[in-house]
């Protein structure tokens, strides 16, 4: 079979071999003959020629690109299909038809109507130092100036009108001769794309919280005076279309490696970036929505977009993306945050950076990138040129790494456009298109369409009202979905903090051990705790809880109590009974129940609900007596760890719950017991202290005498250091045990308190979670049988640590009695 | 599962079963009417049901008449069980009384007979206060007979209350029982008789100055002749009080052909055909007489299949339960869930002194817990499936959830399934239906025929109470959930029930005329432990910020004392910005009944 199944494919392969060798011959002769056609045709461009002739070249090209487009991509054939797109436009902008982009954008049937019906608009485009105006009529541009904002003038919305009433008036231009005003959007707030009618909410959003001030903010204010200015009868349409305020991006482009920052659409030179990729798809001959594609404007800022069914669902902006002539785009932040902490740069220098001061000019000196050419050309040293080299490089592949990853989404991208002032330099180009190495078509369009988008989407909204969007309804549509999405991402998926922990590193804290026994059941199974008298919220809530912290169950549950009571409580507390993670055993003998089922091996750790404390110790004592689990000597008793904020590590300390007053034999035990338990924290060689109220032995107070018998037996111990009498401040602060001058190995650092009773047991306990924010996890020790014992004060955490604890004891006590037998 | 034969026994395996239950609901309306046809109709009916849970409203078998004690008896006698027992009564003094049917049926006529004579008809009400006793039987009957609908009152209620009732209801006759039924015994007579003026007051079988008996009103009543009244389906059958709010008596009215077919077919697919051993052929009805479910399972359901009845006129006791068994044919029990944890108190670790065994124990109320089933298995049944569980309430009539005495259809603890032609659905408190195990409110989108309406007046309380949680379907104010075999189980009660004055008032009630209150956001009732009685707790979230907290509790009892009832108001208020609730939106009740009770405090 295998054999057979090999020479089939050795054979296959040999076949694909022997097509690769044809094909790429084929495509070899192709790329040489289409270069030639391709550069003989752009050299009769240039020489111009006959209406005639032009069309049926561009009939040629876009048969061919047509039939290109379909065949298997390879580099050769994007390359060629990417020239003769480019070589397309070239032709048609050269051509003897007026304003070839405006149609292509109109589609042929609107721009005849357009180009008949000769409406009249007014074009506003203000820019930092100047305001762009043009006078459309039919599909043609009859006037365009630029009028400066003169620097010793105040620059407002005012200033601004007055100076274009006052050039229309001069150029004998009257404003009621228009049909309407087509505008600069600005930062409005975020909206889909597309050709909105201007509304006064759009002034207010404009005026009050513009996402970022601009002089293009003035468009929108200034249309809309010259409309009034217009008068009332004549009736204008304001409209503005894809302002930079885009937002179309889909769900996964918008997270960031940080919760709390999130991206969205906004900040692209949406006119330009849709005004290309229509062309484009026009030039294709298809509809620009089946046409995936990835534009990259490159101007004074940068921006990149990538278009997928119509809509731009991944976005390189034009102030934290790549870099541009003035902005340097986004730097490695690590190296930024250093930066600022040693204070090379402040924030301030970082915000000019972005906005103006970064890219070429911090690089080069210059924010003019043909006066870098220029230089380069002219008078530059070989050093610098060199270092030009470097820059032309750097620009080049960043522009092309940045289109590259906007095809990161697998979708099959049909076409790459590059456009803006950039797209004019062909070395720069080249540098480009050898970077993205074939993989995509590549079309350089040189220069700005905006005016020309700006003016296409007012005509088709003049012929067409019914395309023209409604500004509030959209931005509030668009509002609400970005806000499903934060609430999404937003979601907490753990309720704590889950750090990957080493294994047999000693646990310091109380997640630790919770982690620590998620790694226990991860590689042995989730164990049945038995909660005994389950009609206790505090019982359900740890159990639900418990399951519901990690990345999986922890254990299983088993239920004992009233059945009603228990139904109920799990109702409220949203606990699902599902017979496997928790049933419930219906019983008015918890205990003895339970005990049976441990027995029976059903259950393997036992939880204490609602059944009084000496009740459930009795059973279980009786249990490990008649299974003769209990050995001689062995007590059981309560071994509390505490998770102490100021202090790095975990303090154990016994017994401050069961033993009220154990004499000498059976403090020693309970002091076994908090070993064993200290030992499966990993800590191997805990320092354990018994404390009394002095650190010397003080024969009026016993409890020093006991402590140093104590210790004196624990003496040739290996696996423990055992200290006493020590008082608390000594085995707890450094500073306290040098200033006593305690000489012992215990100073400050004590891992495990040996209490004389219950008393000061328990004051220590509350003394520490009351006062000192400490939380506490416990577990009672019958034999090595490990007993969950959470008191109602106790908080959810602390309920789950002693869960964890326990069920981290249970399994080592396994692994250890597997090992020793 | 193509074609359904209806007299056939229950499917006994789970997935069986389920596709019936799926059938029944799919072809809802060709159900009911075959369970319908199963019945005696004078006038066949002309469409299965009309409903429209918006308003709210249902109307089922539309223009059928029928007669319902002719269905119980005469129907019964014409397949020849004539003289099958059809009321067995087990006194106190230790006698035993057998009806049969045949003997059953002249006593009826004869009462009713009584009551043409009295001028009683079609239209007017009669009041029942009485206790589980034959009286009550036959007086039903007989009132069904003639289309007079009948309202039990309980025994255990203030002479007050039931004139009350009487007058509420514009009853024109009420019978008593003799006066050992009632705690104040012969007062209790006295009072009612007092209050209730000229009224026609009968008592069973005592004398007592100035009343007659039910003996004596039949004396001269003579049957032959008397005709049955074939009253519309949705005429009402009986009335069942709740309870009292301002002037308005709150309750049920069931309509006679609706409810008599959901009773005949509930009844029979329980006791008879889910059973494949013999059907029990008598049923001890241990219920209280005066609630909607005892109507369904101790009177209805079970003469209309020829099921007698057994009554019992003591606190029932083993002896009495083991001479039943040694006596009567194959009796099958009806209980509350605690009469068995009762009877085991009673025999401790003994056996029962009997080797029969009830072929079916059909507990109502809340689910019998795993180890009381596991305790009667054995002792009171052989099998622990022989333990059924009906889920009713007031406002059901008849079992909605119910499980079967066949191994694979009951689980013990658990509700069961929605009975055949009804479907229960459940819903998270947002009104999403919830998956398998996880719990939520019960609820039915659709009618059932045994369905009441409300008493009159009182239909909007009906639809605010019933209808306003999930708008268009019915709120039961039972958490449950269903696990992946399709079984219900009970996880909570969402309305706290109270006892004030011997009535149970359900929190619900309160809480819906607090809520239309306008200082009020959001209020819960929740019942804490008085001193010496039940104390009404109210949790209230104020819509806005209250200055003065004390005036505004004052307003808020003077505005209960007005709607409800000076009994209704609550002992403490407490003024709370939030309620603890769940992530799901449920309400943290247990963490309301210890603040209720002093033992933690709301934050």
């Amino acid at each position: 079979m295998s054999a057979k199944l090999r020479n089939k494919i050795i054979e296959a392969v040999a076949e694909i071999g022997k097509i690769n060798v044809s094909m790429s011959a084929f495509e070899r002769d192709l790329t040489v003959a289409s270069e030639a056609w391709l550069a003989d045709l752009s050299e009769q461009i240039k020489q111009g020629m006959g209406t005639s002739d032009a069309r049926l070249m561009q009939s040629d090209l876009s048969a061919i690109i047509e039939v290109l487009t379909k065949s298997p991509p390879s580099p050769d054939i994007n390359t060629i299909i990417g020239n003769a797109l480019t070589l397309m436009l070239e032709m048609e902008r050269t051509g003897q038809e007026k304003s070839p982009a405006i149609r292509r954008l109109l589609g042929p049937s609107l721009a005849q109507e357009a180009q008949q019906e000769e409406m009249r608009l007014l074009l506003l485009n203000p820019g930092t130092v100047s305001t762009r105006i043009a006078v459309f009529q039919g599909l043609e541009q009859v006037h365009g100036f630029e009028i400066h904002v003169l620097p010793d003038e105040e620059d407002s919305v005012d200033h601004r009108i007055k100076a274009v009433a006052a050039h229309l008036e001069r150029a004998g231009i009257a404003l009621d001769s228009f049909d309407g005003i087509a505008c600069q959007g600005g930062f409005l707030k975020p909206i889909p794309s597309g050709t909105y009618r201007v509304v006064p909410e759009m002034v207010r959003d404009l005026a009050e919280a513009p996402l970022r001030s601009h002089a293009s903010n003035m468009g929108i204010p200034m249309g809309m005076e010259l409309a009034r200015m217009a008068g009332s009868q004549k009736d204008l349409l304001l409209t503005t279309t894809d302002p930079f305020v885009c937002d179309e991006l889909d769900l996964v482009d918008r997270v960031t490696g940080f919760v709390r920052i999130k991206r969205n659409g906004v900040g692209a030179h949406y006119l330009n970036h849709k005004a290309v990729w229509r062309i484009v798809a026009s030039l294709m001959n298809q509809a620009p929505e089946h046409v995936n594609a990835v534009t990259a404007h490159l101007g004074g800022g940068t921006s990149l977009a990538a278009h997928r069914q119509g809509q731009v669902t991944m976005l390189i902006d034009a102030y934290s993306g790549l870099p541009s002539t003035s902005r340097s785009g986004a730097i490695d932040i690590d190296r930024v945050i250093k930066a600022i902490k040693s204070k090379d740069i402040s924030i301030r220098d970082l915000e000019q950076v972005i906005e103006s001061r970064g890219g070429l000019i911090s690089l080069v000196g210059t924010n003019d990138f043909y006066a870098m050419i220029g230089f380069l050309r002219q008078g530059a040293t070989p050093v610098q040129r060199k270092k030009i080299e470097l820059v032309q490089n750097f620009l080049a592949r960043k522009v092309a790494g940045g289109m590259l990853r906007l095809t990161a989404d697998g979708a099959d991208v049909k076409v790459m456009a590059i456009t803006g002032g950039l797209a004019a330099n062909a070395d720069m180009m080249h540098r480009v298109k050898q970077n993205i190495a074939g993989r995509y078509p590549v079309v350089t369009m040189p220069g700005y369409f905006e005016h020309e988008a700006l003016a296409a989407g007012q005509i088709r909204g003049y012929y067409a009202p019914e395309t023209l969007k409604d500004y509030e309804t959209e931005r509030d549509a668009l509002a609400k979905k970005r806000h499903d999405e934060d609430v999404l991402i937003d979601t907490p998926v753990f309720k704590r903090e889950i750090r990957f922990k080493k294994k047999g590193a000693p646990l310091t804290t109380l997640d630790d051990i919770i982690d620590a026994a998620y790694l226990t059941v991860e590689e042995n199974y989730a164990p049945t705790i038995a909660i005994v008298g389950a009609g206790n919220e505090e019982a359900i809530q740890a159990a639900k809880r418990a399951n519901e912290e990690g990345r999986f169950r922890i254990s299983k549950f088993v239920l004992l109590g009233d059945f009603q009571e228990i139904s109920q409580m799990a109702y409220e507390y949203d606990l699902v009974i599902d017979n496997d993670n928790y049933t419930i055993i219906d019983t008015e003998t918890p205990v003895e129940d339970a005990i049976s089922l441990l027995e029976q091996g059903k259950v393997d750790i036992l939880m204490k609900g609602r059944v009084h404390t000496e009740d459930i110790l009795r059973g279980v004592f009786k249990y490990l007596k008649s299974s003769g689990q209990l050995q001689k000597g062995q007590v059981m008793s309560h071994t509390a760890i505490v998770d102490i904020p100021t202090r790095n590590k975990l303090l154990a300390f016994s017994d401050g719950a069961l033993n009220t007053y154990p004499d000498e034999q059976k403090r020693m035990a309970i002091l076994e017991n908090a070993l064993k338990v200290v030992h499966n924290l990993n800590i191997k060689v805990p320092k354990v202290a018994v404390i009394s109220a002095v650190e010397n032995v003080n024969l009026s107070v016993e409890s020093s005498m006991e402590a140093e018998r104590i210790a004196a037996h624990f003496a040739d111990r290996d696996d423990c250091i055992v200290e006493g009498p020590l008082s608390l401040d000594v085995a707890m602060d450094l500073a306290i045990a040098e200033e006593k001058h305690y000489t012992g190995r215990i100073r400050g650092n004590a891992d495990v308190l040996i209490l004389p009773d219950i008393d000061s047991g328990n004051i220590l306990w509350k003394t520490l979670t009351t006062q000192s924010g400490a939380a506490l996890a416990g577990v009672i020790l019958c034999g090595d049988m490990p007993l969950i014992l959470t008191s109602r004060g106790d908080s959810i955490r602390s309920k789950l640590a002693s869960l964890s604890l326990a069920v981290k004891f249970y399994f080592d006590l396994k692994k250890q009695s597997r090992a020793s037998a | 599962m193509e074609s359904t034969d209806l007299d056939q026994k229950l499917p006994a395996r789970l997935d069986a079963f389920r596709r019936l239950h799926r059938h029944t609901l799919d072809h809802r309306e060709q159900f009911w009417a075959a369970q319908a046809k199963r019945l005696q109709w004078q006038t066949a009916f002309s469409c299965v049901v009309k409903e429209d849970f918006s308003r709210p409203m249902a109307s089922w078998f539309c223009d059928g008449q029928i007669n319902a004690a002719q269905n119980a008896l005469h129907r019964i006698i014409e397949t020849g069980k004539g003289e099958a027992p059809a009321l067995v009564f087990y006194q106190k003094s230790g006698h035993t009384g057998t009806l049969t049917f045949n003997e059953l049926k002249d006593k009826v006529l004869k009462l009713a007979a009584a009551f043409h004579r009295a001028g009683l008809v079609p239209g007017d009400r009669i009041a029942l206060n009485l206790p589980n006793c034959p009286e009550f039987v036959v007086s039903a009957l007989a009132a069904a007979y003639l289309g007079i609908p009948y309202l039990p009152i309980g025994c255990y209620l203030p002479p007050s209350l039931v004139a009350e009732d009487v007058i509420a209801s514009k009853a024109k006759l009420v019978i008593m029982a003799n006066s050992t039924a009632y705690e104040e015994k012969n007062d209790h007579i006295l009072k009612v008789r007092a209050l209730l003026d000229d009224l026609t007051l009968l008592i069973s079988d005592e004398k007592l100055e100035g009343i007659s008996t039910l003996e004596e009103y039949m004396t001269e009543a003579d049957p032959s002749g008397l005709e049955p009244a074939f009253p519309q389906a949705d005429h009402p059958l009986f009335a069942v009080y709740e309870n009292r709010l301002a002037d308005k008596h709150v309750g049920s009215v069931f309509p006679t052909g609706g409810f008599l077919v959901q009773a005949h077919a509930s009844f029979d697919d329980i006791f008879n055909k889910a059973l494949v051993q013999a059907p029990p052929k008598m049923i001890v009805n241990t219920l209280d007489m005066c609630s909607a479910p005892t109507q369904a399972y101790g009177l209805w359901g079970a003469l209309t299949n020829g099921t007698g009845i057994i009554l019992i006129d003591e606190d029932i006791r083993v002896n009495t339960i083991e001479k039943i068994l040694d006596e009567q044919p194959n009796p099958a029990l009806l209980c509350r869930p605690n009469l068995i944890s009762e009877l085991r108190e009673q025999l401790g670790q003994e056996q029962l002194n009997t080797a029969k065994r009830f072929p079916v124990i059909a507990c109502c109320g809340n689910a019998l817990p795993p180890r009381l089933v596991k305790y009667a298995d054995g002792i009171l049944v052989n099998g622990p499936e022989r333990v059924v569980n009906l889920w009713v309430q007031n406002k059901s009539g008849t079992a909605l959830l119910n499980s079967y005495p066949t191994p694979e259809l009951n689980r013990p603890g658990a509700l069961g399934f929605g009975a055949l032609g009804v479907e229960p659905l459940i819903m998270s408190d947002f009104g999403e239906p919830c998956k398998t195990n996880i719990s939520g409110n019960l609820t039915f989108a659709r009618s059932w025929p045994a369905m009441p309406t409300a008493t009159t007046g009182t239909t909007e309380h009906f639809k605010k109470t019933y209808f306003s949680k999930f708008p268009g379907s019915f709120f039961t104010y039972d958490g449950v959930r269903s696990d992946k075999d399709g079984f219900f189980w009970f996880m909570g009660r969402l309305d706290d029930s109270i006892k004030v004055k011997g009535q149970s008032l359900g929190s619900s009630l309160i809480e819906g005329v607090l809520n239309a209150h306008p200082l009020v956001d959001e209020a819960v009732i929740i019942s804490g432990q008085g001193n010496s009685r039940e104390e009404i707790v109210v949790f209230m979230v104020p819509h806005k910020t209250i200055q003065e907290e004390q005036k505004c509790i004052d307003q808020i009892k003077d505005y209960i004392a007005e709607k409800i009832g000076r009994f209704a108001v609550p002992e403490k208020i407490i003024i709370t910005a939030q309620l603890p609730k769940t992530p799901t939106g449920k309400l943290f009740r247990s963490v309301l009944r210890r603040v209720a009770a002093g033992e933690a405090t709301l934050d």
